[in-house]
């Protein structure tokens, strides 16, 4: 259980238990959980009333047993669907890079581990997928606490390395998912924004839902570093020795036009994108992030 | 070239920017990064402009370092008279002004004190070994004084005992002194230097003549010589002075008023009103009064002043006013003579019931005794008749009037003669009793005799008095006199024949016959009237300018033997005797004190004293040791009264002309420029001053490359 403690430890897990996720469209399902299915057929059957709880539609109350009991109850039925989630992990070798906050991956693996332990709690389905060049690990969507470990396991046992092309995988995805879900990448995407619009556009032409979580150390937004360095490519790249005061200008120039395209692309294609730095606590990026859905 | 040559080796630090800068970058930091896509994305000008910037601030602090390293080895850039050898003697010719004018006041000191300083601080900026010729300008010229000395110490000593002369400056003057000395040492380095102040008629000789002589010398003297213009005092040109003090009239009377004028003279453009001038007579005020002045103007102002006693006397004259205060005072030797002692001798019968000439004499020459009142006449007067003569004596009479005579003796005209000769002097008014041909014969002698002129006859005229000369002493009073002439009818005049080569009209009628005329004789004077100084021929005695004219005549001729008592520098005192005198020498105080002896020598027939230790302006007694004393007032020239400065483009000729620089005289300032001269123009402060703007280049770029956005 020490890797587990490795991605939840107590205190998180303490704070997870008091947030809810929530999505913003819904999608096919295999488990009745708490979001409404767009397909309709004879195949819907009654399972069982509940308590109605704020939220819930007032059309399903069961107004029968309202003037019975004089509380108000709802139905389920079996045709109910839960959430379908994909958590796409960059596993890249810049998703190494190790600031003063540690690592990004470790910060994206618990992430990617908080995120399956809010939905799974809530019954969703949740998958992960690995990537670095190429699609590297495929777990596919499953409910229960089984596929918590199944994760964690998997998580466990990967370190960053290699190159990294986030388009490509996304691409990848989309051709693996067969129906609707929530596709949740979280990548430092050091991708040309080309190859990540192209990614986003498939998953968004088969109708997934994406959310882009950028996780980035906040030396690679500020570059602030003095006087001359060799950058050695956590990616294979070439070295190079530059005196640092004289290349921050470019650095950085190059950094927001990225950034600025990536914007633009989710934007466009109604995706959600969001940036978040290692030096953030986890819980923090979590409960803003929710939040911002939840207000949604 | 470098004065200090040794620091050129720190040129070998300028490569410590580029040694740190390959340090640097051998000694990198090593970075694993996974954010390469910006550090090799975007145009290739961009990472070239990098590796440009690299290389620009590379070069700043090499150049830094190396223009630091060459500021600290003092460059010069070498001038064209400097010293070839470091220790080349140098002649340094100091022309000092210390004429009048530098004893204008400015800010509580004169002129001549701050000329004093920067001959001070010229004398520090030289070293042993090396010459001074002192050259003071306002002083008569002394070829001597431009003997040079490597005595600092005494020319120092005797700058520092200096006060203004009275003289006027003479730049060309001591220009062509300090020409002379610097001809006498062609292998020396000379240099010249110039203290004076900015008044105009300092330089007035310096011209294209002087200019010429002058710079075929610098050209003789090629390199070695450098020349220094060393301006003191400010370009005021506001002064007051007293001119001149005169008295235009006949000599002073004891007792009688006599006029006294000044003339002031305003050199500024500051108009002066209610400007006090006091008027003292031996040392003791005895007016006062006040003036205006318009400015760059003269003006007159006049009082009549009375001295109580006779003999010799200095009136001085004192006005207040600032800057050049020299010629704030004058003053002036006056003789007061006692009342003239007139002897009228003619030729009438003299009755209670009749006027005749003589009475009229002496009621114009002494009216106060003449009407038995109280007063003082102007002449003591005694009346003979021709026969009743029995010798004349300038010891005992001063003028001798001739009124209406016939012919006299050769004894008598004889008489006449030597007391004229010996200085006295002689009025010959006609009458009908005067003998033309006997004036003609005995007193004219076709200009041997004392008379003027020869007379053709006499003549019936209808005439007045037309035309006199006022500037004559005799005529003076006329100036202040409206009216001009009175018209008193004359009837009968002596007709002129012709006139002794040395005769001069003082008067004349309607139709220019001589009514007066004068003409000296020996050392005495003869004064011809052409008509009575009685009613017989005209009505002059009872017009207005009778009394007044025969006054003024008689006073005149008593002074005309007074010796010239008011001198300019330079100008002998002198003394001359008839007999030999009983004391032979006599004793001259000067203006500063001092005392001298003065001889009295014999010169055929007459014995004279000749003083000439006249340079000092001031008063001057003489004294016999059992005599009076006599004052002399050697009067200081207002040459240097005007103070109007030299014009801007004067100077600009006068640098062009003589190649000289302009120095501040104080000492820093001076003791820099000089030595800079000497050695070259140092580029140390240039250099520093880029060193400081590359430095700033260099972190305002740097800076400005490296911040972050």
């Amino acid at each position: 259980m020490a890797h587990v403690s490795r991605f939840l430890d107590p205190s998180l897990v303490e704070r997870l238990n008091q947030l809810q996720v929530s999505a913003r469209s819904v999608v096919e399902g295999n488990t009745v959980g708490q979001h409404r299915s767009p397909v309709k057929g004879a195949s819907i059957e009654f399972r069982q009333h509940r308590f109605y709880a704020p939220g819930d539609e007032p059309r399903r109350l069961d107004w029968r047993v309202f003037a019975r009991t004089e509380r108000p109850y709802i139905k389920e039925y079996d045709e109910e669907t839960n959430l379908r989630c994909v958590l796409l992990l960059d596993r890249s070798g810049s998703m190494g890079y190790r600031g003063k906050a540690g690592s990004k991956f470790d910060y994206a693996a618990r992430l990617a581990v908080s995120l399956s332990y809010l939905m799974l709690g809530q019954t969703e389905s949740v998958g992960l997928a690995i990537f670095g060049s190429e699609m590297q690990h495929w777990l596919a969507p499953h409910a229960g606490t089984h596929q918590l470990s199944r994760i964690i396991d998997v998580l466990d046992r990967l370190s960053p390395q290699g190159a990294s092309d986030v388009g490509l995988a996304m691409r990848e995805t989309a051709d693996r998912l067969e129906r609707r879900a929530l596709v949740i990448v979280l990548s430092d995407l050091f991708t040309p924004a080309k190859s990540i619009r192209q990614g986003l556009a498939r998953l968004r032409h088969d109708r997934h839902e994406v959310i882009a979580m950028r996780i980035l150390d906040a030396n690679e937004i500020e570059f602030p570093f003095r006087k001359w360095a060799r950058f050695r490519g956590m990616e294979g790249e070439a070295s190079i020795l530059t005196e640092t005061s004289l290349s921050r200008q470019i650095y950085q120039r190059n950094f927001r036009e990225h950034q600025r395209e990536l914007e633009d692309s989710f934007h466009t294609l109604r995706g959600e994108f969001a940036t978040f730095t290692t030096e953030k606590p986890l819980i923090e990026t979590l409960t803003t992030f929710l939040r911002r859905r939840v207000l949604v | 070239m470098f004065l200090k040559p040794l620091m050129l080796a720190g040129l070998g630090a300028a490569v410590i920017p580029l040694v740190l800068h390959l340090l640097s970058k051998a000694r990198y930091r090593s970075v694993e990064w996974g954010a390469m896509m910006f550090l090799t994305a975007g145009p290739m000008h961009a990472q070239r402009s990098t590796r440009l910037k690299q290389l620009l601030l590379l070069l700043l602090r090499v150049c830094m370092i190396a223009t630091l390293t060459i500021a600290l080895a003092r460059p010069v850039i070498r001038a064209r008279a400097a010293a070839s050898a470091e220790d080349a003697r140098i002649h340094a010719i100091i022309i000092l002004d210390r004429s009048a004018s530098m004893g204008y006041v400015e800010q509580s000191r004169t002129r001549l004190a701050e000329a004093k300083q920067a001959v001070i601080n010229i004398l520090s900026n030289l070293h042993r070994g090396d010459e001074v010729s002192l050259i003071l300008t306002g002083d008569p010229v002394d070829p001597g004084q431009a003997q040079p000395t490597t005595d600092l110490q005494s020319v120092a000593a005797r700058v520092g005992a200096l006060v203004p002369s009275y003289g006027r400056a003479n730049i060309a003057a001591a220009l062509e002194q300090a020409r002379q000395a610097m001809l006498r040492e062609p292998g020396v380095t000379h240099e010249l230097y110039i203290v004076s102040d900015q008044q105009a008629s300092s330089w007035e000789r310096v011209n294209d003549r002087f200019v010429t002589l002058w710079q075929s010398t610098q050209a003789q003297l090629n390199a070695s010589l450098r020349t220094f213009a060393i301006p003191v005092g400010g370009a005021e040109a506001d002064n007051v002075a007293i001119e001149s003090i005169e008295l235009p009239g006949p000599p002073l009377i004891r007792d009688i008023a006599g006029k006294v004028e000044l003339r002031l003279r305003n050199f500024g453009p500051i108009p002066r009103s209610d400007l006090p001038v006091r008027i003292f007579a031996n040392g003791k005020q005895v007016a006062q009064m006040t003036t205006n002045l318009a400015p760059d103007s003269s003006s007159m102002a006049t009082a009549w002043l009375k001295f109580p006693a006779s003999g010799s006397q200095v009136l001085s004259a004192r006005l207040t006013s600032s800057g050049l205060r020299s010629d704030d005072r004058i003053d002036c030797a006056v003789e007061v003579l006692e009342p003239v002692r007139v002897l009228i001798i003619t030729g009438e019968t003299r009755s209670a019931d009749r006027r005749s000439s003589a009475d009229y004499l002496r009621l114009a020459l002494a009216p106060f005794e003449a009407s038995g009142e109280a007063g003082v006449d102007p002449a003591v007067v005694r009346i003979i008749g021709v026969d009743d003569w029995w010798g004349i004596s300038p010891d005992r009479d001063d003028v001798i009037i001739l009124s209406n005579v016939g012919p006299l003796s050769d004894d008598q005209v004889r008489q006449l003669e030597q007391f004229c000769y010996a200085g006295g002097a002689i009025v010959f008014a006609p009458g009908n009793l005067t003998d033309v041909e006997s004036c003609n014969t005995d007193l004219y002698r076709e200009g041997e005799g004392f008379l003027p002129a020869g007379i053709k006859s006499t003549i019936n005229v209808t005439a007045h008095v037309a035309q006199a000369d006022n500037s004559h002493p005799v005529f003076d009073f006329l100036q202040d006199r409206a009216g001009g002439l009175p018209d008193a009818p004359v009837t009968k005049i002596l007709d002129l024949e012709d006139r002794s080569s040395d005769a001069r009209v003082l008067a004349s009628f309607a139709g220019n016959k001589p009514f007066l005329i004068e003409r000296p004789f020996g050392r005495g004077r003869v004064l011809m009237f052409t008509t009575t100084l009685g009613t017989d021929w005209n009505a002059l005695p009872t017009s207005s300018i009778y009394l007044p004219m025969m006054q003024s005549a008689i006073r005149y001729l008593a002074g005309i033997n007074l010796p010239q008592r008011n001198l300019k520098p330079g100008e002998p005192i002198e003394l001359s005797f008839d007999h030999e005198p009983a004391e032979t020498a006599a004793t001259v105080t000067l203006p500063n004190g001092q005392q001298r002896r003065a001889r009295v020598n014999q010169s055929g027939q007459r014995w004279t004293m000749r003083f000439g230790e006249t340079n000092l302006p001031g008063r001057y007694l003489l004294a016999f040791p059992n005599g009076k004393p006599s004052n002399y007032v050697v009067q200081a020239p207002r040459d240097e009264s005007d103070p109007t400065p030299v014009s801007t483009e004067r100077w600009a000729w006068l640098q062009n002309a003589l190649n000289f620089k302009w120095l501040n005289p104080e000492k820093d300032a001076l003791a820099n420029a000089v030595t800079s001269e000497r050695t070259g123009k140092e580029l140390h402060l240039p250099l520093l001053g880029l060193v400081a703007l590359l430095a700033l280049g260099e972190m305002a770029l740097a800076r400005m490359w490296s911040r972050q956005s």
